[in-house]
């Protein structure tokens, strides 16, 4: 496999993951090539997770924006986001090679409870760290991977939020090499993890792919997800990345403005960097000193981004764009009203971009991914947007 | 005669004793010294060097450090290498970046691994400073003869698997592995875990040299006269 896409990726992680990243990557292979092993991850996917997800044309969304929208319901899934469809996948191939020991960081807490889930499915021991801004803000999905057996590790240092809680995880993976494997949550880390978590996620645009072909007897003129690591977003554009045709679009979080340290919106306003294992886009100041970031979603709150999308970027084969948080917030209650629909707050970056942007889709097909459901926002949407309420 | 080599980040606790401690390593026949530059995620580092990072972040920047490395190079009359992550080197550009920091002995960067420097050594190569090679625990026979190769310096051989500080021990394997490194003619300095006298001797029974870190940065932080005292304890 190839480390690098373009200039963007490669290993930059302590010499003692090295051997760790090769064996990932030999079985990797060989998990992909094992008729068994894909058989289990299908059947877990369709009668655990709940795949295919439907593809909902949202009619009354479309008349609020002038456009056909149809939108990938990921959220219908087992555990209510794109999450589960990685750590599924993730936690065979885990399996395969013999670990014992899940670590994973996370965000919003979707890929922490994803994780939580497929390890207590398969009886493997789960260590999650988590940013304690996010432990505070998300404190729903804390419960529920407590519940699920996994324990829970808050982060208070650094920024206290994702970026804190994957160094943590790197750092746990560094010290249990042995029998740990570290299920990372996005298309973000060191080669072989973007390549891993693309596929596993590539999913998402098959079936989109082939189901907008059924409804509408074409493909889409647009493509629309959120952009934090990159992982929906990878997932539904590995469906259309070929149909050049197809305009994808990544949207990231604009936070409260476009100054340095209120948004998160790495590939918009950031340069090439090395944060976690790859190059790619990343927000740092001057010196190379990784910058704070911010964004009403726990999801999206992170400086880095998956090195695919710094390689799409370029390639202009994908563009990307902001929506600030009062606009993913408007667009949550949107939603909510017009189609009986709870977005969770990253995916509401997608549908507030939509909606802000109407002349852009006017008289056009769009799909939008849903990446995942908004229960665990209630807290900070009932407070206008505040994150400790 | 194993070479002890200190590792002192750049203008913690704070610039004065920084600077008077790289004064102390030279009065005190230091071999060499690591100077750290922090970077805001420095994830091979345990506790006590992560929050030094972020301590030290909030009163200097890197130009600061690049001043007092050259204030450093001054007093040390022993060589110098410059320890950081792979950002602080690429972000600005490998090749300006290192030639702001003048003669150094090499560059250590924690999360640049083998496989990953040659763009970085394509860049050095015209300034003469190496980037410094790792071995670990979980190194192949493969892995170590490709360190080997070419290798300008010497080998940094990681004790263990784990981030900075904590305990320091040898077990058989890595024994073998640093025989193995030495036998192909490299020069191997351990570190990771090496506190005290004790453990420098350990160490020299197996390899070239030892490198300390966490804990010289622990007794600075408690005081001058106190890492005056350690540096001392160390060749005792």
């Amino acid at each position: 496999m190839k480390r690098y896409y373009g200039q963007y990726g490669g290993q930059f992680v302590p010499e003692t993951l090295v051997p760790a990243l090769d064996e990932l990557e030999g079985a990797f292979i060989g998990f992909k090539k094992d008729k068994e092993c894909q058989g289990q991850l299908s059947a877990l996917l369709k009668d655990y997770a709940g795949r295919p997800t439907p593809l909902y044309h949202a009619e009354r969304l479309g008349a609020r924006t002038g456009c056909r929208v149809f939108l990938k319901r990921e959220d219908l899934t087992h555990t209510g986001s794109h999450k589960i469809n990685n750590t599924l996948g993730q936690i065979m191939l885990a399996k395969f090679m013999g670990k014992k020991r899940i670590t994973a960081e996370t965000g919003a807490g979707q890929h922490g409870v994803a994780t939580a889930t497929a390890c207590a499915l398969l009886g493997l021991e789960c260590v999650v760290y988590m940013g304690r801004t996010d432990v505070v803000r998300q404190g729903v999905n804390v419960e529920r991977m407590k519940f699920l057996g996994a324990t829970v590790v808050p982060v208070d240092k650094g920024s206290a939020t994702l970026k804190s809680a994957i160094n943590e995880a790197l750092r746990d993976w560094v010290r249990n090499i042995k029998d740990t494997h570290y299920l990372i949550g996005s298309v973000v880390g060191p080669h072989p993890f973007p390549a891993i978590v693309g596929h596993f996620q590539s999913v998402i645009g098959r079936e989109a792919r082939s189901q907008i072909i059924k409804k509408t007897k074409g493909l889409p003129d647009h493509v629309v997800a959120c952009v934090g690591g990159g992982s929906n977003a990878m997932g539904i554009f590995r469906g259309f990345v070929n149909d050049i045709a197809v305009d994808l679009i990544g949207v990231e979080a604009g936070g409260t403005s476009l100054e340095m340290g209120r948004h998160a919106a790495t590939l918009t306003k950031g340069r090439p960097g090395i944060l976690h294992g790859a190059i790619s886009y990343l927000l740092q100041d001057r010196f190379g000193q990784v910058a704070d970031v911010h964004s009403i979603s726990a999801g999206l709150d992170y400086p880095g981004v998956g090195p695919e999308h710094s390689f799409l970027k370029d390639r202009k084969r994908v563009r990307y764009d902001v929506c600030f948080d009062s606009e993913a917030l408007d667009a949550f209650s949107a939603l909510s009203r017009l189609e009986g629909i709870l977005p969770a707050l990253e995916s509401s970056h997608a549908l507030g971009y939509l909606i802000n942007h109407k002349d852009m889709f006017a008289g056009k097909t769009v799909i939008l991914c849903l990446s995942g459901r908004g229960d665990k926002d209630m807290e900070i949407v009932r407070n206008g947007g505040s994150i400790h309420g | 005669m194993g070479k002890i080599g200190i590792y002192l980040l750049a203008n913690y606790p704070s610039r004065e004793a920084f600077i008077e401690a790289a004064k102390i390593c030279n009065t005190e026949n230091v071999d060499f010294l690591e100077i750290g530059f922090p970077f805001s995620d420095p994830v091979a580092d345990g506790d006590v060097l992560e929050k030094a990072c972020y301590d030290v972040l909030k009163m200097y920047d890197l130009d600061d450090a690049i001043r007092s490395l050259h204030d450093v190079q001054r007093i040390f009359q022993g060589k110098i290498y410059v320890m950081t992550y792979a950002n602080i080197v690429y972000s600005p550009g490998v090749e300006s970046f290192t030639r702001r920091l003048g003669a150094i002995s090499g560059l250590i960067l924690a999360d640049l691994p083998l496989r990953e420097t040659k763009r970085f050594e394509r860049a050095l190569d015209n300034h003469g400073v190496p980037v410094i090679r790792f071995l670990t625990p979980q190194s192949r026979d493969a892995d170590i003869d490709r360190a080997l190769r070419d290798s300008r310096d010497f080998i940094y051989f990681i004790s263990k698997r784990d981030t900075t500080g904590g305990e320091f021990s040898l077990d058989e394997d890595v024994r073998t592995k640093i025989g193995r490194a030495r036998d192909k003619g490299g020069v191997v300095f351990l570190g990771f875990g090496i506190k005290d006298r004790k453990d420098v001797e350990l160490a020299f029974q197996y390899a070239d040299g030892a490198i300390i870190g966490t804990r010289a940065v622990s007794e600075l932080n408690r005081g001058i006269d106190n890492f005056r005292n350690y540096i001392g304890s160390l060749k005792k």
